[in-house]
């Protein structure tokens, strides 16, 4: 999608709107600056088709659909080779009618045609929104369903029988053929597959609170498990100004990574990211042609880094980096390379706590309440400083760190969702449309299921509730009383709501009428067996390295480095220290105290900076 | 960093969380606030100043043409209500536009924060009311012969004192605008917004020292001011000049001069005002405060890299004689300033920048039309007061095209708002949102394309007032660009009339199945037309964005639509060249 090969798709609105996909939200990315483009829409304006039609937004049907029309939609379709069309109409939410004729009679008259419509896929108001994220999907169906079918003639040539899983940005999986429906649903798959490995270590650990921060070379991504379950969002965007709104995990991704460059800007100030070296040519002490200093180079050159990483199979060259940072920054400056170093790291830190912020005391969480897992090649090396910042008192770094994403990808079960905008005020009592359209949305999900043969004993659904005071704009989502939703189950959403809209917002307005914006089920699939994990590698016995390693407050300190296959379960050990493995460092301060506890994991209370 | 106080690892920390600071307090008011205009147009701000009220730092989508004005917000406050009278928590509202507002209906709230018994730091945060009383539903009264007219005019006063509203500041609030429990739900998310800033700043204080905080403020002025100067050496010294005309002063038709001259010596920089049109008696006067944050948005919109703070403000030395249209004086009427005299000071400074560094700025752009319509829905018995905006083309570049259908920088954080929820909030409907095709001024680069929308008045008696500009002097071109299309308001009714509205109407009665078509233009061409290639005319023929009238009226390039379902266009080649040469000459016959 961001490369822009998908495949040719229409889109065909109502009469007189064909331009809301390109005049997007009106807004620009970057305020100021007279020479910024917004991204070109993945329909040109020539595959943008009208066709007479009107229903109001109370579902009256104000100008019927004029089928006549048809005939040119189908001409030019065969004409100009269209793989794809998404029919997004106006208040298609309310009543999907002409959406589902004008489908049938191409259907009719084009059999290979892939057809993405709105009330379908996104029953939601807001038609740039929804338009955008239909199109997502038609743009995107036609190669994936061509991807998809490879893939399974190669599985199934290899021998393997079963309905192959694809993970979704919700945290679940689903079966091939039912993510080939709506493959939008899976741009944020893996980033969603590390929060599913986050919930499973949450129950491991028995601390219901976790802050994940997956740090990697170009960006990173904080995502949050509360009471046990991740955090949800409808808002993916893959790039600005396109959001695909469908059911996710809440992860947010900055251009923050161990490939991040430092360099002074033009007022002289020390700025590092969001350009980074990537993979290639890489950070300065690869020595594969990259000049400029990243935050690689800096942890290498305050000893955080030993030659020991990858087992030794990456060539690093410490005197690359210390030039790079000379030049680059502390030259400039008038500070020493070490100063130059610590400051990069402090503030590449500095720029991933505040994404953690904005995850946790931005929505009302409390940092103090929850538990940072550091994952990722880089998680790790950063997860204690960024901690103390946040008074987050402890830190866990899992046992694969580098795969963690892969690891909940084994945790995973399927999930299918299905969601519909209401816009109802409720009254007290108010309780049987609700329940009319939740039963409906469990039914979609089941119809899901039964085309994988899953049986309905074992989905079991969750239900939420999107509100707000009825006169705004932004809803909360709401996690609804299992069972019937009855007067009971309301008067509870709505405390529920009271007490969440004063949690994040500071205020509640107890006396004003709320409005459910939207309904949602989740169905999960219950596992018939459930996920045990692998068991602990085994001990080995190694020798401990020494030294010498650069620590804010501390200076150079000489320092312990520990393999981590040489730390048994119930092992501890005191900063300063590095533990070692093959994907990733974890690097320990003086002042915070680290124990191999029973999973394998590495706990550590962060205790204070110096 | 020569002669800084703060080592600069410690200044990047702390000036990334000053916007972060207000990033918080922005996110709090979209997210919680009642009126449709702040909730989903984003039609707001927050902003946080030093112990002195010096602009310390904005937020990254904080409306532009608030952010200037800010500044006179908060000494105001400081000035009218004394420091001494000031109490921690204390929160106080003020829209004066003289005092620091916009218009009426942008609200300020200020609160100084306490760090023990000393004011350190205010914030503000301001939000777009959709009604602040006066005779016009949504306040926008172009024919207001004084301010007295426009709505409720408030000073700085206190709202929130120990944790409560001042109810009796309320009530009287309240009692003056329509659609009242709106403003209280917008009260109370600006309110929310100002505490969470003030929490925010008391960690970092907390954090690192107040003395270092400070430090990092005044290194943050510094900083911008440092840049801005050595942008300014830059420059060839010179006086550089450039006029506009508002389309007319409702009282008298007249068109109303804008003039402004540009000079630039050394790292420093005068915009001088002196030769604009005396203020008028119909809402089109811009006031100092509103004249200020205008030039000091547009001066920060040619160099995207500096921050918006009090050092950029400081750099730049403005002369404008009082009683002029662009530094008006009480009483007068001011609530079109954003669409009228606000405008036209932009397109000056783009203008005489372009004479000055070409590469950094735009052709003209369109103009916001503010359109607001009230009533009362005879299905709910409900009053309802709405404000619709245009989008429209932004100017060609030196090196690229205009943008289509966008937001002005100055309002560049400012959302539309769906139709889907639009009809929901007011008896009325929409048969059209799309591009306003062959709007666009032609050009080597060409100017991005306007916005047409048709608007269903779905009731009787409901009453539409409109300020805009730009139907009689278009957007202009740069470097042989051109300019653009008039902008139009017309009134259809169903007995087959059509009205020209304009662009300055006030309380129009329109009748049940009356269309109102606006029509925002696009923005101005750059370079000459002859020289854009034609494959770059062809691709917009092919997507319809230009017409074949504009294809070969505007660029002398006949098409031949053979199959415009197989997006079949072909170019006439004999009568393009004939055609090209007649209009730009033989050495342009042949297009590019």
């Amino acid at each position: 999608m961001i490369e822009r090969k998908g495949a040719r798709t229409a889109l065909v609105t109502t009469r007189g709107f064909r331009d809301v996909l390109e005049l997007r939200r009106t807004n620009k990315g970057d305020l100021y600056d007279l020479q910024w483009d917004p991204p070109t829409p993945l329909v040109p304006r020539c595959d943008r088709l009208e066709i007479t039609e009107r229903i109001s937004w109370r579902g009256e049907i104000v100008t019927p659909l004029a089928e006549d029309e048809v005939d040119r939609l189908v001409r030019i379709v065969q004409k100009r080779g269209i793989e794809a069309v998404a029919i997004v109409f106006l208040h298609s939410y309310v009543d999907g009618r002409h959406e589902r004729r004008l489908r049938d009679l191409l259907r009719e008259r084009l059999p290979e045609l892939e057809i993405a419509i709105s009330c379908e896929i996104l029953p939601m108001y807001r038609e740039f929104e929804r338009s955008t994220t239909v199109v997502a999907n038609a743009y995107l169906a036609p190669v994936m369903r061509r991807w998809f079918r490879g893939l399974r003639a190669e599985l199934e040539q290899r021998g393997y029988a079963s309905e192959p899983l694809v993970m979704q940005s919700n945290g679940g999986l689903a079966s091939m053929h039912g993510a080939a429906e709506i493959p939008a649903k899976l741009i944020r798959s893996g980033p969603s597959a590390g929060a599913v490995a986050l919930e499973g270590l949450s129950r491991q650990l028995d601390a219901p609170n976790v802050i994940g921060l997956d740090i990697g070379g170009t960006s990173a991504d904080v995502a949050l498990v509360w009471q046990g379950r991740s955090t949800l969002s409808d808002r993916n965007v893959p790039e600005w100004g396109l959001p695909v709104v469908l059911p996710s995990l809440d992860i947010i991704s900055i251009g923050a990574g161990g490939g991040s460059i430092a360099r002074i800007d033009e007022g002289g100030a020390l700025r590092v990211g969001p350009e980074s070296a990537g993979a290639s040519p890489g950070p300065a002490c690869y020595g594969r042609g990259g000049v400029h200093p990243t935050s690689t180079d800096a942890q290498l050159v305050l000893g955080r880094l030993g030659t020991e990483l990858v087992g030794g199979e990456l060539g690093i060259d410490v005197e690359l980096a210390e030039r790079a940072i000379r030049l680059d920054v502390a030259e400039p400056l008038g500070l020493s390379v070490v100063d130059a170093a610590a400051g990069i790291l402090r503030i590449l830190t500095d720029t991933m706590m505040r994404a953690v912020r904005l995850v946790t005391i931005e929505r009302g969480y409390d940092p103090r309440d929850f538990v940072l897992c550091g994952f990722g090649g880089g998680g790790p090396m950063y997860a204690v400083d960024i901690a103390r910042e946040l008074s987050v008192p402890r830190v866990v770094v899992p046992r694969f760190p580098g795969v963690f994403s892969a690891y909940g990808l084994m945790q995973a079960d399927v999930v299918y969702d299905a969601m519909r905008t209401v816009l109802r005020e409720v009254g007290p009592g108010d309780v049987d449309g609700v329940e009319a359209v939740l039963q409906e949305l469990e039914a979609t999900v089941l119809e899901q299921y039964a085309r994988d043969g899953t049986p309905r004993e074992r989905v079991r659904f969750r239900r939420i509730a999107e509100m707000l005071y009825s006169k705004q704009m932004h809803e909360l989502p709401i996690e609804l009383a299992a069972g019937p939703f009855d007067a009971a189950a309301l008067e509870r959403a709505v405390a529920d709501f009271h007490r969440e809209h004063g949690r994040l917002h500071g205020h509640s307005e107890p006396s004003d009428p709320v409005t459910f914006v939207n309904l949602k089920v989740l169905g999960e699939r219950l596992r018939e067996t459930p996920f045990a994990p692998p068991a602990p590698d085994p001990f080995v016995a190694e020798t401990w390295a020494h030294r010498p390693v650069y620590f804010t407050g501390h200076g150079f300190v000489e320092t312990v480095v520990v393999p981590r296959s040489s730390l048994a379960v119930g092992a501890s050990l005191d900063g300063p220290a590095l533990i070692t493995q093959k994907d990733t460092t974890t690097v320990l301060p003086p002042g915070a105290e680290a124990r191999v506890v029973e999973t394998g994991d590495i706990l550590i209370e962060v205790g204070v900076g110096g | 960093m020569e002669g800084s106080r703060l080592d600069p690892v410690t200044f990047e920390v702390l000036r990334n969380a000053f916007v972060q600071v207000c990033n918080e307090m922005a996110l709090a008011v979209e997210l919680s606030a009642y009126s449709l205009i702040i909730s989903e147009g984003r039609d707001f701000s927050a902003t946080l100043y030093d112990g002195e009220g010096r602009l310390v730092g904005q937020g990254d989508n904080d409306l532009p043409s608030h952010a200037g004005t800010t500044p006179f917000t908060v000494r105001s406050t400081i000035e009218r209500v004394g420091v001494e009278r000031m109490r921690p928590g204390d929160v106080y509202v003020m829209n004066d536009p003289y005092l620091g507002g916009t218009h009426l209906q942008d609200v300020r709230l200020v609160m100084p924060i306490f760090h023990g018994e000393r004011i350190v730091a205010y914030v503000a945060t301001t939000g777009h009311w959709s009604d602040m009383g006066g005779p016009v539903p949504g306040s926008f009264n172009i024919e207001a012969t004084e301010i007295f007219a426009e709505g409720l005019r408030i000073p700085p006063v206190l709202i929130y004192r120990d944790g409560e509203i001042d109810r009796d500041m309320l009530e009287m609030i309240l009692a003056n605008t329509r659609v009242s429990d709106e403003r209280r739900g917008d009260l109370n998310a600006q309110i929310a917004a100002c505490r969470a800033g003030e929490r925010r700043l008391l960690e970092l204080i907390a954090r690192y020292g107040l003395d270092t905080v400070h430090a990092a403020m005044e290194e943050a002025m510094d900083y911008s001011e440092r840049l801005f100067r050595a942008e300014i050496a830059k420059v060839p010294d010179g006086v550089y000049e450039w006029e506009d005309w508002v389309d007319q002063d409702l009282r008298t038709g007249e068109p109303q001069h804008v003039k402004l001259a540009m000079r630039i010596e050394g790292d420093r920089i005068t915009y001088d005002l002196t030769g604009s049109a005396p203020a008028v008696a119909s809402a089109i006067n811009c006031t100092y405060p509103g004249l200020v944050s205008c030039l000091f948005v547009s001066t920060k919109a040619l160099f995207p890299h500096i921050v918006m703070n009090e050092g950029l403000l400081r750099s730049m030395e403005i002369v404008a004689p009082p009683g002029t249209i662009v530094n008006c004086q009480p009483p007068s009427p001011v609530g079109g300033m954003a669409a009228t005299a606000f405008e036209r000071v932009i397109g000056c400074l783009f203008g005489a920048w372009s004479l000055a560094a070409p590469e950094r700025t735009i052709a003209g752009h369109y103009n916001i039309i503010n359109i607001s319509f009230g009533g009362r829905d005879p299905a709910t018995g409900e009053e309802f007061v709405a404000y619709v905006w245009s989008e429209g083309g932004i100017g060609a570049r030196a090196t690229k095209d205009g943008l289509n259908g966008m937001m002005s920088f100055f309002s560049g954080s400012t959302m539309n708002v769906a139709v889907e929820i639009r009809e929901r909030w007011a008896p009325v409907s929409w048969s059209a949102y799309s591009f306003n095709v062959d709007s666009q001024g032609a050009g080597e680069n060409q100017g991005g394309v306007g916005s047409r929308r048709v608007l269903h008045c779905d009731i009787d008696g409901m009453v539409l007032s409109a300020i805009g500009d730009r139907e009689r002097f278009q957007p202009w071109g740069l470097r042989g660009g051109l300019g653009s299309a008039p902008q139009r308001l017309i009134r259809r009714t169903t007995d087959g009339q059509e009205i020209n509205l304009g662009m300055f109407f006030a309380n129009v009665f329109l009748e049940q199945g009356d269309t109102i078509e606006y029509l925002s233009t696009g923005g101005g061409g750059y370079g000459p037309p002859e020289r854009r290639p034609l494959a770059r005319v062809m691709e917009d023929v092919v997507n319809e964005v230009i017409s074949l009238d504009f294809a070969r009226e505007r660029y002398g390039i006949v098409v031949d639509p053979v199959d415009p379902e197989a997006l079949d266009y072909r170019v006439d080649e004999a009568a393009t060249r004939a055609l090209r040469e007649e209009k730009f000459g033989a050495e342009w016959a042949a297009p590019r």
